[in-house]
């Protein structure tokens, strides 16, 4: 053991957050959850590239089959030369970036960032490729001898103890145990610069790339580092030859997007890519939550304010997560696993925006929005007391409100999002529409229909119809609806077989919009069969591009997607909702904050913050908060941004006194006076939610003067309750106030807290020495419950710590191993020692050695400069 | 190599009686340097040895190397997968044939690709060949007849060598005689015009001798001349 790495251990002792690389070092880093968190910040040192070749297999197999060659074979030499390529491409782009040799790609000095900029992210744009070439010129790709003196590049066969490490959560048994056991196997993991993959028709290989150049400035410039890293990878990929290429597929390796056949994550809990808060990134670390399941938990089922929500939401499910990834240790299947999901929901994704713009593209070229308009008149004259036909006309209105309202959209900011989207537009097959287009259609038919819903409404009125039925809703509506259980269980209630289809049962026309085959025998593409129909996939068709323009940076750039796997809590610390150091604090004063914007605006998690002692029973009006000052803004956010926004939302709002009142009751049942409930006139609200489980029923749609009914709390509840006085409300904003939604994020507000669970832990990191964890599980045949507090420590595993701790002292002092130890108690004291009697090996004789250690290793004192000469015997050095 | 051009000459005689014009197809070879590349394949008969001189510099045959599809099997452009999913319904062939000048031209521009309804390419929906065969053909103007075996989509490619629309579709008919049609977008879909044949004409056509590749695959040849030419429709409903 050399002097480095024991002093190493020491710093790693004290400054627990000092970081070291994890590969290649008997030493173990594993910080534990809120560490983990606090270290996204910071870039990292080592990252995994997942490279998947069964695009390439496929391709190569059907080439096979028109060719000379065994497709199998032919499908196997494609896939190896794929992987064999890209090892050595990795390190050896990897070594000049790290070396220095070529340029870090960042800031606006960068040629070729202002290149890349100038060509809108293409790749093979041609000035981009020639600015490359130029640098690569300067200084060839392999012309580099001294890799190993600035990065490692291993070819993963099976985890090692330190990668192991990475599924478990903080230092336990079962931890100490995997990786021991990991460790006893001996496992070799070959250089990537080593030679060729060998081949197999497994479709996946696993790199671990690391940065081993000590560079002091590395947390500066690492984010960039890897940025780089990226960027030059993709330009290698398409304009270097390697000598060890195999020549025959040069022209077939190029027809595959390189980008989406790579996933590069971090090897532990840094970052690869800067943390920002933004939609991008949080959807990079939604990747994680689909080691669960890509159906329940897919990230871009999300506008931006579910985004925002679930950020607030308790990783409940991280246990489940974690379960998940252990479970597909083997093989590597965890990171198939990954990546698996991710192209299925980016595949997914690019289907729907081909759908939307093929249909947009349709209908702007067949129909205008006048057109629409008239054909919904139309359809109100000629059946103005067809239940069916106004119930159609219920869903297209309340889908049209959640989409095109200019107040209360959801998908409000999100629309500025699909500027991005422009981007995308190569994605959309042979459309010529642009998006600014849509959206006009879009705003246009919305604010159209306004008149046309009216009459809808007078209509059903008159009939005293009613419309209940949440499940004709279209799904993207109804997934927003699952949000809150209210709905949810109503959703439950209702068929679950009801999918979306005809909006009527005899629609006006079968064909509203279509598009026919040039093959006679195909049916026609038929967008929507009615008015209603197509209105309805008008909006339907925004909410879906929206949501995928949020992730498309993440998801559907030219990046190598680098989702942070093993990190649970990046994204919360990134969005400034979780510190680490404070988190006790942090939920409660969330929980003020959501209660007085929820209960006040109906409108949470907004970038705003009220800056204000809250009291129960408070009248505090918005009007007079803005006056006095007192809402702020995430400093994050533009302010006159900001304050339009806040116009906008809540203008409608302002001046409403409202009245705020929390209370903690205990063992409330049914009946019981004890729970506080506040009735109003006009409206009355009472959200309440146990320890147990308590919901709120709706006894009938929703509507003014309809008050709610509270099932009974059990344990401990928390109640709140607001009072509007709706008469003030309706003088001030009559049209624009929407109860229906003040209510469920109040609702939301509730639920999220009592959810929520601190994490109490402070931010600590331990250090296993490998040596000592494969010495004990080699004496044990298995890591004893004893020894898991020493080895955590970095320690060996001992009777007990005193004796672990004056091992470690004296072999970094003499650089030697302890051979034999006894320990002297001291007479006063059971557990208390001040002298160890110990022989060294090569030194036969035993020498004592005086120290002093109480309280489990507590406190605990040796002087090693007072080491007794006599320990310097014979061949002992 | 000349043994190798012997036999074809002979097999192509055999067969002449069958055939006139030119025939286009295309395939997988592995070239000189020991790439595979994707060639397109150009047959004439003796009333067009002149125009093959003039695209192959050899009146008989010849092979010219495609350019790769940058990026095209992936997310970034999604009109390759559009090729062999829905193109039936958004574009329409777009009156008569072209003219042989229009074919050459298009042949020595370096910015097209032939795509064939078998193309390796396809990772979306290989298995549905048949399928994407029938509505290949249906753009060709012998489809009812059943007398055209075999159509190749002419798509045009962007100055990153991705494929921005399809322009054309290469027709073989039964006497395994090529013909270009170009294609416009179905009108119910868009009224926009695709311009590529406009400008393609006025480009002047270079000979590039380097470009040509006079190596074949003989089997490959073979099988193709041999193959039935009819073919039964299928109900695809």
């Amino acid at each position: 053991m050399n002097k480095t790495a024991r002093l190493l251990t020491i710093l790693g002792l004290t400054f627990s957050s000092i970081s070291f690389a994890q590969s290649n070092s008997e030493w173990v880093r594993i910080p534990n959850a809120s560490q983990c968190a606090a270290d996204s910040q910071t870039p990292t040192e080592s990252a995994f590239l997942y490279i998947d070749t069964t695009n390439i297999g496929r391709i190569a197999f059907q080439i096979g089959k028109l060719s000379k060659f065994d497709p199998d074979a032919f499908a196997i030499r494609a896939t190896t030369a794929y992987k064999t390529r890209l090892s050595l491409l990795s390190e050896a782009v990897l070594n000049k970036v790290v070396s220095g040799q070529w340029p870090l790609i960042h800031g606006e000095n960068s040629e070729i960032q202002a290149l890349m900029k100038a060509c809108n992210g293409r790749l093979n744009c041609p000035s981009l490729k020639a600015k490359f070439l130029e640098i690569a010129a300067k200084s060839p790709l392999l012309a580099s001898p001294n890799n190993k003196n600035n990065v490692q590049c291993l070819q993963v066969q099976e985890l090692s103890a330190d990668q192991l490490q990475l599924f478990f959560q903080g230092v336990t048994k079962e931890t100490l145990t995997a990786m021991a056991k990991s460790l006893s196997q001996h496992k070799s993991q070959k250089s990537c610069s080593e030679g060729a993959v060998k081949p197999t028709d497994d479709p996946s290989l696993l790199l671990q790339l690391d940065v081993v150049k000590n560079n002091p400035k590395f947390e500066d410039v690492g984010f960039e580092t890897w940025n780089s890293f990226k960027t030059y990878l993709s330009l290698a990929w398409r304009n270097i030859q390697l000598p060890s290429d195999d020549p025959a597929f040069r022209q077939i390796f190029l027809n595959l997007s390189l980008e989406e056949n790579l996933m590069l994550f971090s090897n532990g809990c840094k970052s690869i890519s800067r943390p920002e808060c933004t939609s991008d990134f949080l959807t990079s670390y939604q990747i994680r939550r689909m080691m669960i399941s890509i159906k329940d938990t897919d990230p871009l089922n999300m506008n931006s304010e579910e985004m925002r929500d679930r950020l607030f939401q308790p990783a409940n499910e991280d246990g489940l997560i974690q379960k998940n990834l252990i479970a597909k240790i083997d093989e590597n299947q965890w990171a198939a696993q990954f990546f698996k999901s991710l192209s299925s929901i980016s595949w997914g994704l690019t289907a729907e925006i081909k759908k939307s713009t093929q249909f947009f593209q349709t209908l702007s070229n067949k129909k205008t929005v006048d057109q629409m308009v008239a054909d919904l008149n139309l359809l109100l004259t000629n059946k103005s007391d067809d239940k069916e036909l106004l119930e159609s006309f219920h869903y297209l209105c309340g889908e049209a409100n959640l989409v095109g309202h200019p107040d209360f959209s959801f998908y409000k900011f999100d629309l500025e999002n699909l500027e991005k989207f422009a981007k995308l537009e190569a994605v959309s097959a042979s459309a010529n529409i642009n998006i600014s287009q849509i959206i006009d259609f879009q705003k246009d038919l919305y604010t159209k229909l306004q008149p046309v819903c009216d009459r809808a409404d007078i209509l059903a009125q008159k009939q005293k119809y009613n419309f209940t039925k949440y499940s004709s809703y279209r799904p993207w509506f109804k997934r927003y609806l699952k949000k809150y259980s209210m709905f949810q269980a109503l959703l439950d209630q209702e068929t679950s077989g009801v999918i979306q289809g005809p909006v009527l049962k005899k629609p006006l026309s079968q064909n509203y919009l279509q598009l026919s085959s040039v093959l006679r025998d195909l049916p026609d593409l038929v967008f929507c069969t009615d008015a209603v129909d197509c209105s309805r996939t008008v909006f339907e068709s925004i909410a879906h591009m929206n949501r995928i323009a949020l992730s498309s940076r993440a998801l559907l750039q030219n990046d190598i997607v680098s989702p942070g796997i093993f990190n649970r809590g990046a994204d919360k610390v990134t969005c400034g909702l979780y510190n680490p150091w404070e988190a006790q604090d942090i939920a409660k004063k969330k929980l003020l904050m959501d209660l007085v914007s929820s209960v006040l605006f109906g409108w949470t998690r907004l970038p705003i913050y009220l800056d204000v002692t809250y009291k129960p029973g408070e009248l505090v009006s918005f009007k007079k908060l803005v006056d006095d000052g007192k809402v702020k803004f995430d400093i994050k956010m533009d302010k006159p941004k900001a304050q339009a926004s806040l116009a906008l939302h809540f203008g409608a709002l302002l001046g409403v006194p409202c009245s705020v009142q929390i209370s903690q009751t205990e063992g409330a049942s049914e009946n019981s006076s004890d729970l506080p409930s506040y009735f109003f006139t006009g409206i009355s609200l009472n959200a309440c939610t146990g320890a147990q489980k308590a919901k709120i029923d709706l006894t009938s749609s929703i509507s003014i003067g309809q008050a709610f009914e509270r099932t009974a709390p059990t344990g401990n509840s928390i109640c709140g309750s607001c009072n509007i006085n709706f008469e003030q409300v309706l003088e001030t904003s009559a049209k624009q106030f929407v109860p229906f939604r003040f209510f469920i994020r109040l609702f939301d507000v509730l639920r999220n807290y009592v959810n929520s669970k601190d994490d109490p832990s402070f931010p600590h990191a331990d250090t296993v020495n490998l040596n000592s964890l494969k010495e004990a599980y080699e004496q044990y045949g298995q890591i004893p419950e004893h020894c898991v507090a020493p080895l955590k420590r970095g320690l060996q595993c001992r009777s007990n710590i005193c004796e672990s701790l004056i091992i470690r002292d004296i072999e970094m002092a003499t650089h030697s191993r302890v051979e034999s130890i006894e320990l002297r108690e001291t007479e006063a004291m059971n557990g208390s020692y001040d002298q160890a009697w110990i022989s060294l090996k090569g030194c036969g004789k035993k020498v004592p050695v005086n120290f002093s250690c109480s309280n489990n290793g507590d406190s605990y004192y040796f002087n090693p400069s007072r080491l007794a000469q006599a320990l310097t015997c014979g061949a002992v050095k | 190599m000349k043994k190798q051009t012997l036999a074809v000459l002979t097999f192509i005689g055999l067969f002449s009686s069958l055939s006139f014009g030119i025939q286009i197809t295309t395939q997988f070879v592995e070239n000189d340097v020991k790439e595979i590349e994707n060639q397109v394949l150009i047959l004439c008969e003796a009333n067009e040895s002149e125009a093959c001189l003039q695209i192959c510099q050899d009146a008989v045959y010849c092979a010219l190397p495609q350019k790769a599809c940058n990026d095209c099997v992936g997310l970034k452009n999604q009109n390759l997968r559009t090729a062999f999913t829905d193109l039936s319904f958004l574009y329409r062939r777009d009156g008569q044939s072209k003219s042989m000048t229009d074919l050459m031209s298009f042949l020595k521009q370096s910015h097209s690709i032939l795509v064939p309804y078998n193309s390796p390419l396809n990772i979306w929906n290989a298995s549905k060949q048949d399928q994407i065969k029938e509505q290949f053909l249906a753009f060709c103007p012998g489809y009812d007849n059943n007398t055209t075996i075999e159509a190749l989509l002419v798509a045009s490619l962007n100055e990153d060598s991705q494929i921005q629309h399809f322009v054309g579709v290469i027709c073989t008919d039964v006497l395994n005689n090529s013909r270009l049609f170009s294609l416009k977008y179905n009108p119910d879909y868009s009224p926009e015009k695709i311009e590529f044949w406009k400008q393609a004409a006025e480009t002047p056509v270079v000979v590039e001798s380097e470009g040509l590749q006079l190596k074949m695959s003989l089997d490959l040849l073979i099988q193709q001349k041999a193959k039935p030419a009819k073919l039964k429709k299928k109900n695809l409903n």
